[in-house]
């Protein structure tokens, strides 16, 4: 229950810091950090592949009705909620997929950033794409996918450093 | 039976993906239906009242801006009465100023109001305002502050709406040059929030650098004469009929605030005229 409470906290608490922060933090004017992301990606490692689906969907629902964007942010999440199993799996073995939550620690480092390096490109490669359909400027595209990747994880970086710091704690 | 019900939970981690991704699409390539409603939207009430919230705190960080630009805006105003007082001076009948003073408010009314959701870094940007249907704000109002346009409502609930400002390509906005009158429509690139373009303006007129771009007032969102923007560059468009001017906007859309709806009193009129004309 307490581990419930504590993902709802997260939850909330990053689209509150995706939607009335982040969104008016611009970098150059046009990049900006997507950080609610990892609300998913720190979900346990061995939660039902399911329920991970139904929260990234309920996650990107509540960023885009706050945003003004319906389905956009809905289909990138669902679509990294859906390939968050096969991605950990890639890179790391059954055996070691604990019940804890996914992060450096319980990862390990290598392993922990492919799995968040490829899963953030991959949700700002479609996000990005969706936003552009009906607008053709492929430059803009091409240099925003790669730098908000890089900024939000960034961001990821020092969220994870200042976790492992508390987990630490006796 | 048995072997849909088993099929259905060996799959069902594809199936729901499935189910939650068309839902996705679906709702991304029928926003236009779902304006009506203004459910998934920052319109609805609450996130209007979280919005509103949020404005509390961060409304203080602009303050001193807008003071200023409140300030400049009363100094241009009272200029503008006594210039036109002194321009009215020599009408002594009364009814001539009674009629002049009617048609002057007569076809447009400002609903003020405040910015309450603003963003500058997306592809597509919003701004939702304070102000709803029981102010009389429609969608199809245009949208302006001291310094220039905005943009235009597209949809609005009780007390809350939502403006497609001009950072956003969904929208062409009619402007014309100041000195040549020539018109072309006004969209934004997508990249660097103080410019954006005016498209197809014939490649005879004359054009230099700071000329001032005005709205057309060739629709009934915007009167005509509102201040847009200067031009900061020109070149031939992409199709080389037309010239392409790069604008640099006059709204800082990164502080906007105070703001005011355009009503257009005959705007149903208009549109309706419009229509017929068009079948």
């Amino acid at each position: 229950m307490t581990r419930f409470v504590n993902h709802l906290l997260w939850f909330v608490g990053l689209v509150a810091l995706q939607v009335f922060v982040l969104d008016n933090v611009h970098f150059l004017g046009v990049f900006l950090p997507l950080i609610y992301i990892y609300a998913i990606l720190r979900l346990p490692s061995d939660m039902s592949p399911n329920i991970v689906i139904l929260l990234s969907f309920l996650l990107g629902l509540s960023v885009d009705i706050l945003s003004n964007t319906p389905g956009m942010h809905a289909s990138a999440t669902t679509l990294i909620g859906f390939l968050r199993y096969p991605v950990l799996r890639l890179f790391v073995s059954k055996e070691d997929l604990g019940n804890k939550n996914a992060s450096e620690n319980s990862l390990g480092a290598g392993a922990y950033w492919k799995y968040a390096v490829l899963l953030v490109l991959i949700h700002h490669m479609v996000l990005f794409m969706l936003e552009s359909l009906s607008f053709s400027n492929w430059q803009l595209l091409l240099t925003k996918i790669p730098v908000c990747s890089l900024l939000t994880l960034t961001f990821i970086l020092v969220i994870e450093h200042i976790n492992s710091k508390e987990d630490a704690r006796p | 039976m048995r072997n849909i019900l088993r099929f259905i939970s060996k799959y069902s981690t594809y199936l729901l993906f499935i189910i939650l991704q068309v839902c996705s699409l679906y709702l991304l390539f029928n926003y236009n239906n779902f304006q009506k409603s203004a459910f998934f939207t920052s319109s609805n009430r609450m996130n209007g009242k979280l919005y509103t919230m949020e404005e509390s705190v961060t409304g203080y960080f602009h303050l001193k801006a807008n003071n200023e630009s409140l300030l400049k805006q009363n100094n241009e105003l009272e200029l503008q009465i006594a210039r036109l007082k002194s321009s009215i001076s020599h009408y002594t009948d009364t009814t001539d100023i009674a009629l002049l003073r009617m048609k002057e408010s007569e076809e447009f009314s400002l609903i003020p109001a405040r910015v309450i959701q603003n963003s500058v870094s997306h592809l597509r940007n919003y701004v939702t305002l304070n102000v709803g249907r029981l102010d009389g704000v429609l969608p199809e109002m245009g949208v302006a502050n001291s310094d220039g346009i905005v943009g235009v409502v597209s949809h609005s609930s009780d007390h809350y709406s939502v403006v497609i400002p001009v950072l956003n390509p969904q929208i062409r906005i009619s402007c014309k040059l100041k000195n040549s009158n020539a018109a072309g429509s006004l969209i934004w690139d997508g990249v660097d929030r103080r410019y954006a373009y005016l498209e197809e303006i014939p490649p005879y007129i004359h054009v230099s650098k700071g000329d001032t771009i005005i709205t057309s007032g060739f629709s009934a969102i915007f009167p005509e004469g509102i201040m847009v923007g200067v031009v900061d560059k020109f070149g031939i468009g992409s199709d080389a009929n037309f010239l392409r001017l790069k604008v640099h906007l006059a709204t800082r859309f990164d502080a906007l605030s105070n703001v005011r709806v355009i009503n257009f009193k005959h705007r149903n009129e208009f549109n309706k005229l419009q229509e017929e004309a068009s079948l």
